[in-house]
């Protein structure tokens, strides 16, 4: 099977991806997740998060799911941990980008142009928690746009919606 | 859609190549049709184990659906010298599919260790002999922060069980999942191949998105909210233990009796209650089958000096480890799992060698100074422990021909009528009855999971079946079931996949198939194996029960030798055997 690449898909994910950002926000929420202790890394909410843009994989994906190391060293005992942009009214992503890629979204959190975004990865280094994931492929940031799409595939309930000021 | 691709591996020359095998995939879905196919090709007749190919495949669902999460290994057995056909978990199938093979097949062997990184389409050949004598938690957790691709690859490894060549050794697959049975381990470990690991970045796309996302959504309701895979959810396989324990189907003691009295200390009720911290899933799958247990050990009681130890239970290690042991607490079941673990033994096979040595050594046939100055005897957990180091590490040529199983051990020592196996596989937790013992012998792979013998079982207790019924129930499943393999999906989803389920999603997907299609390829792919199985030996005009199952009740009472081979020959002429 072959990979995904070309510009048409990049130029409808786009504007796919812009618009629903721009739709949501007028509610003003973000989602986040909660009691993540309940986490079985299923990644049902990540392949939902690809499967809204009509992709099966992880390259469209905002959040990922990662395993903690446990209390005591190896083994099977950690927790997991669900990565997403968490909605910063302040984000350090967007100095960070140098091809000025990175907007401010509407309620906290950023939407990132993925015309002007070349993959160099300086967001990802700059957040604090690693939220923002650069496809290999399409050399391309994807971050969280709270959409709110993956909430209702979770079977543990562990992602909501959380109403935010402006 | 597009797909077939097969990643070839050599070892021997270290090169690697990508060949279009489309039509192995149009003709035989995928998973273990092709991998059937892949086997006759590149295995023939009497190749020594560690010569023979592995080979890996998913399906067309694999990641596409939920449950759609496992994926099937061919080979060589090394401990019944016939067909090795044992299937993982974990992220495997994920991590195959985002690198874009639908197959892997590695032939040759390495002279020096290494371990292989697969990354779409490159593979790189990495020095493994720093981690050569290392157990599968410490390696698993080097390959972690030594290779790329967090959360989108699968990190397969062996322990020293593998490596030296006992012959039911495992392969750990993400921590907690395995290819468990029939010794997948110490072909690796014959080829020298350390660890596996498999990273991809692609993404694919679907002909209708909007078709896939309703069918997704369907799959997704039916597995969650219909209620059919609610106790593997709940419990966890660990459920099966009083149900069995209570209809005198739990083996207990080398399979001497079928009602243990510390079940109700072993089952899943009381690992829930007591030492469950959390549970764990495929990719992807929602169900959180996965159990994990804590359990706090004391190493020096004066010191007030403590571990704790993760592991993940299911019914299987706990019967093999448990009950057929006398072991009845949790916290002993859970040492014995997390050592198999670390080691890298397959649980079942290892709890029925350790049954078969407690008895064997009772009664005589082996002794003390075989079993280097142990003593075994039922529930003692530290002596077991000691016993399964050994298995693991051969101090003496005794235990080498215990890491050869309990056939080569009775074969050897005496005590044949002890030897619970089926043409050397060691038995599974079963004794329901003779659709049970039936569905073991002629297993393609010995197992219980083959065709489900044991539910039959279970089924005639409340309403009652000929021969005739039961021999072409078992062939049925047989062959639905080798589609499900081919497909690659788990078989807890059984009952969400049923026949309409199955051709919606795989047409959303852009495959066209027939019921009767799927059910001839299905007839086809047994015979494929069956033609591998005898071309290493196997013959069905030759099969023996273990007499200890024919000698002890089972719920259905005794079961007649009479019987089997009236069920036997029921079950040969549905499959025109």
């Amino acid at each position: 099977m072959k990979s995904i690449s070309s510009s048409f898909h990049i130029r409808h994910l786009t504007k796919g991806n812009q618009e629903i950002a721009e739709e949501w926000t007028e509610n003003l929420h973000i989602v986040r997740p909660v009691n993540v202790e309940r986490c079985i890394s299923c990644f049902s909410c990540v392949f939902a998060c690809s499967r809204r843009t009509g992709h099966v994989g992880l390259g469209y994906a905002a959040l990922r799911i990662k395993s903690t190391p446990p209390p005591t060293a190896g083994g099977s005992g950690g927790n997991y941990v669900v990565i997403m942009c968490r909605a910063c009214k302040e984000p350090v992503c967007l100095e960070a980008c140098q091809y000025d890629a990175i907007k401010y979204r509407r309620g906290g959190g950023i939407i990132i142009s993925q015309e002007k975004c070349v993959g160099c990865g300086d967001c990802t280094e700059a957040c604090p928690l690693s939220a923002i994931f650069v496809d290999p492929l399409r050399k391309k940031a994807v971050v969280c746009i709270h959409c709110g799409e993956c909430i209702e595939w979770c079977p543990h309930d562990i992602l909501i919606k959380t109403e935010v000021e402006e | 859609m597009k797909r077939g691709q097969l990643l070839h591996i050599d070892l021997s020359t270290k090169t690697s190549e990508t060949i279009e095998r489309q039509d192995l995939f149009d003709k035989y879905i995928g998973g273990v049709g092709v991998a059937s196919k892949l086997l006759l090709e590149n295995c023939p007749p009497n190749t020594p184990y560690e010569d023979s190919p592995i080979i890996f495949a998913i399906g067309p669902l694999n990641l596409y659906y939920p449950c759609c999460a496992k994926t099937v290994a061919l080979f060589k057995s090394p401990l019944t010298g016939n067909l090795g056909e044992s299937y993982a978990g974990g992220k495997l199938s994920m991590a195959m599919r985002v690198a874009g093979h639908d197959a892997i097949l590695i032939t040759g062997k390495l002279d020096k260790p290494h371990y292989l990184l697969i990354q779409d389409d490159t593979v790189e050949f990495r020095n493994a002999h720093a981690l050569w004598g290392l157990s599968t938690r410490a390696t698993g957790r080097i390959l972690k922060e030594k290779v790329p691709g967090e959360g989108r690859r699968s990190i397969l490894r062996i322990g020293v069980a593998g490596e030296n060549q006992v012959r039911y050794a495992m392969v750990v697959v993400d921590t907690i999942r395995h290819f468990g049975r029939l010794g997948l381990g110490c072909v690796m470990g014959a080829k020298k191949l350390k660890g596996i690991v498999v990273a991809g970045t692609q993404s694919h796309r679907v002909p209708s998105v909007k078709d896939y996302k309703t069918e997704y959504k369907k799959v997704h309701e039916l597995v969650l909210r219909s209620g059919r895979m609610d106790k593997y959810d709940i419990l966890g396989t660990a459920v099966n233990v009083l149900p069995l324990n209570e209809m005198q189907a739990l083996p207990t003691r080398n399979f001497s009796s079928f009602a243990f009295e510390g079940a109700e200390e072993i089952s899943g009720e009381q690992f829930a209650d007591d030492v469950l911290v959390g549970k764990s899933s495929c990719v992807p799958c929602p169900i959180g089958c996965i159990h994990i247990a804590e359990v706090r050990i004391q190493f020096n009681k004066k010191q007030r000096d403590y571990g704790t130890i993760y592991v993940p239970y299911d019914y299987e290690p706990i019967f093999a480890l448990g009950s057929n042991l006398g072991v009845g607490s949790t916290e002993g079941v859970l040492q014995l799992i997390e050592r198999v673990d670390l080691r890298g033994l397959d649980a079942m096979s290892a709890g029925v060698v350790l049954g078969w040595l407690t008895e064997a050594y009772t009664k005589g046939f082996v002794t003390m100074d075989d079993l280097g100055g142990l003593a075994p005897r039922w529930g003692e957990v530290d002596v077991y422990l000691k016993m399964l180091d050994h298995i693991a590490s051969p101090p003496n040529a005794f235990y080498t021909i215990a890491g050869h199983g309990v056939a080569a051990l009775s074969e050897k020592y005496g005590g044949k009528e002890l030897a619970v196996h089926f043409e050397g596989n060691e038995a599974s937790g079963y004794h329901t009855g003779p659709a049970n013992i039936v569905g073991h012998m002629i297993g393609i792979r010995h197992s219980h999971l083959d065709n489900a013998g044991y539910s039959i079982d279970q089924k005639t207790l409340s309403k009652s079946m000929t021969s005739e019924q039961i021999g072409e129930l078992i062939a049925e499943e047989d062959t639905w079931r080798t589609v499900l393999n081919s497909l690659v999906l788990c078989l807890f989803a059984r009952p969400v996949f049923t026949p309409d389920v199955v051709l919606n999603a795989l047409k959303v997907l852009g495959e066209e198939r027939t019921i009767d299609e799927l059910k001839r390829i299905g007839e086809e792919v047994f015979h494929l194996r069956m033609r591998f199985k005898n071309q290493e030996g196997f013959s069905l005009d030759n099969l023996n029960p273990p007499a200890r199952l024919l000698e002890r009740l089972s719920p259905h009472g005794k079961v007649e030798r009479t019987m089997i081979d009236d069920i036997l020959h029921h079950w040969r002429k549905t499959h025109e055997l």
